[in-house]
């Protein structure tokens, strides 16, 4: 595993890393975390995840552990269980990163009455298809045992106001399945998306009978990983012939010493062939040397990458980097050990 | 931001260094972003070999969760983390010591002051008997903020002789007027409890009480002294 990949990245001048948030009066003072990209009309939108909570996650010997849960715990409220998120809609400047401008996205044209404790839509990548806005991502409240679906969150874009007008819950392919989260949305391929990696398995979506009917898949892996590739940013033009994405993959301990769960996540770039089977896998890596990161943001404008990441659910980062020095960084520094 | 910035980049140079941690922490938190603060604090405290730098980082991310409200219990958790951390640091104490009269009422199940009290007194016997360095940011706390959140405590648990005694002498150790006229005030607020106190048939027995063990004990040492002679 490649530790503190944003240091690496740093080391070319031209590279740039912008924290953002968002004035604490607007969040409720909780964490904002796993931000998506989607450049659109020249301009770079983003939806910013905001948690109500905030993780307690003990590093290095994990000495000070949280009373119940031990070295990660979700730190909500303790007379509300729920885990709460919701989403900001805003305005990225290509150029320097910095947020512009900021909307918490309206919900309360669809909203129902939560069902289970995880609310709200969660880990959303936001794309433009056919001129509409969705932020799409899983909503795990509309059942009492919190079962996990793709919803497609219809967006309306005012000045200063953002609106979602339209919900769409989408069935798995496999109707039996508890959890469908982190399918990765092919840009240029539209309600087309990754929701296997390894072995790889495309879905389409259709929004009229709300359903997903699986369009290519490969029985063989590509590699034996040590842990199961799970979804990451969506799938952006790399060249001419590929595409590129970020995964993640989990190191979930269920129970450790005192019977607490403990978890380390990692992350791949994926490059993958225009007919969707994969080309490259680098090794792992993390971004700011920490254990729990997510990266779900990922674009290419010109000749750069922009990538953004989570860090514990507490903070949020957007890097620039240029697109040479990503490749070379993919192919030399993260070219998995034979 | 441009200070987030800053020490941004010095905790991705060294991510496991303490003290990089700790400023991008409070960095975080004065901009009110507390989640973002707590990460840092917390891998501060786990990362430092420095007791009380572990201690004030825990201490610090309890009041990142306190902005954040509704926590008590993890906040409360992580002060007694902090004072495992550094025993002998009297800013803890001191936290614990509010963070229990804070929530105090005269409600039967919301009355800690006896809490608020033991921790007080805790980090006075630190402050006297011990000496620390003290916190690189201020978390509000002084030997007279200390002083003074005991004479608090002990009036709420009734030991209003103690607590006139405490105000009486933090006016010494101030030269603060308006500290001066708080703590007076508080002693005129004492007066009439305490007199009452004192024209009580209990105050006099015990005051009878104890002046016929005095005059034994004077007895006693005349005729040892006779004795001597």
């Amino acid at each position: 595993m490649y530790d503190n990949l944003v240091k690496t990245i740093l080391e070319d001048t031209e590279s740039l890393i912008q924290p953002i948030y968002i004035k604490s009066d607007a969040t409720n003072m909780g964490g904002l975390c796993n931000a998506s990209l989607c450049y659109h009309n020249d301009i770079l939108h983003v939806i910013i995840r905001s948690v109500e909570y905030t993780i307690h996650c003990c590093e290095g010997e994990e000495k000070y552990q949280s009373n119940y849960e031990g070295p990660l715990a979700y730190y909500h409220k303790d007379s509300d269980l729920t885990l709460k998120t919701v989403n900001y809609y805003g305005i990225l400047n290509p150029d320097t990163l910095i947020l512009e401008s900021y909307n918490k996205i309206d919900t309360t044209k669809c909203d129902t009455h939560p069902l289970w404790c995880f609310i709200g839509l969660e880990d959303v990548r936001l794309v433009n298809w056919n001129n509409i806005f969705y932020a799409i991502g899983v909503r795990r409240d509309t059942t009492t045992n919190g079962q996990g679906r793709m919803e497609f969150s219809e967006l309306e874009l005012g000045k200063n106001k953002v609106n979602e007008v339209n919900r769409i819950r989408i069935e798995s392919p496999n109707i039996h399945s508890y959890c469908e989260k982190n399918w990765m949305p092919i840009k240029n391929k539209p309600f087309h998306f990754v929701r296997w990696t390894n072995p790889v398995e495309i879905v389409e979506v259709n929004l009229n009978t709300a359903n997903a009917k699986v369009i290519y898949s490969n029985t063989i892996k590509f590699y034996i990983m040590p842990y199961e590739l799970r979804g990451g940013s969506q799938l952006v033009e790399w060249d001419t012939s590929s595409y590129l994405s970020i995964i993640h993959e989990c190191d979930f301990v269920p129970k450790n010493f005192n019977g607490n769960k403990n978890a380390s996540y990692y992350h791949r770039f994926v490059i993958w062939n225009n007919d969707f089977s994969v080309k490259y896998i680098s090794s792992s890596f993390n971004f700011m040397s920490t254990k729990i990161e997510f990266c779900i943001g990922l674009e290419v404008i010109e000749d750069y990458a922009i990538i953004l990441f989570g860090y514990q659910d507490n903070s949020c980062y957007a890097l620039k980097l240029k697109k040479n020095t990503l490749n070379n960084i993919i192919w030399n520094k993260l070219k998995p050990v034979s | 931001m441009e200070q987030i910035k800053t020490c941004l980049l010095k905790y991705i140079d060294e991510p496991n260094n303490p003290k990089y941690n700790f400023d991008l922490a409070y960095s975080y938190e004065e901009e009110q972003q507390y989640s973002a603060a707590y990460s840092f604090y917390l891998r501060c405290a786990e990362f430092t070999n420095n007791n009380i730098l572990a201690c004030e980082s825990l201490i610090r991310a309890s009041l990142c969760l306190n902005k954040q409200t509704g926590r008590d219990s993890k906040e409360l958790y992580l002060i007694k983390q902090a004072l495992c951390a550094s025993p002998n640091s009297p800013e803890p104490y001191y936290i614990a010591s509010l963070y229990f009269s804070y929530r105090s009422t005269n409600e039967v199940e919301r009355r800690w002051w006896l809490d608020s009290y033991m921790y007080a007194s805790l980090g006075i016997n630190i402050l006297e008997t011990t000496e620390v360095s003290n916190f690189i940011h201020s978390v509000g706390y002084s030997k007279v903020n200390l002083y003074y959140q005991k004479a608090l405590s002990a009036i709420k648990i009734g030991k209003l002789s103690e607590a006139f005694e405490i105000f009486d002498n933090l006016l010494l150790l101030t030269n603060d007027i308006n500290l001066i006229n708080l703590f007076i005030s508080n002693i005129y607020q004492l007066i009439e409890p305490l007199n009452n106190i004192v024209n009580s048939i209990s105050y006099k027995k015990y005051n009878d009480y104890n002046r016929f063990i005095a005059s034994q004990t004077s007895n006693e040492k005349n005729i040892q002294d006779t004795n001597i002679i």
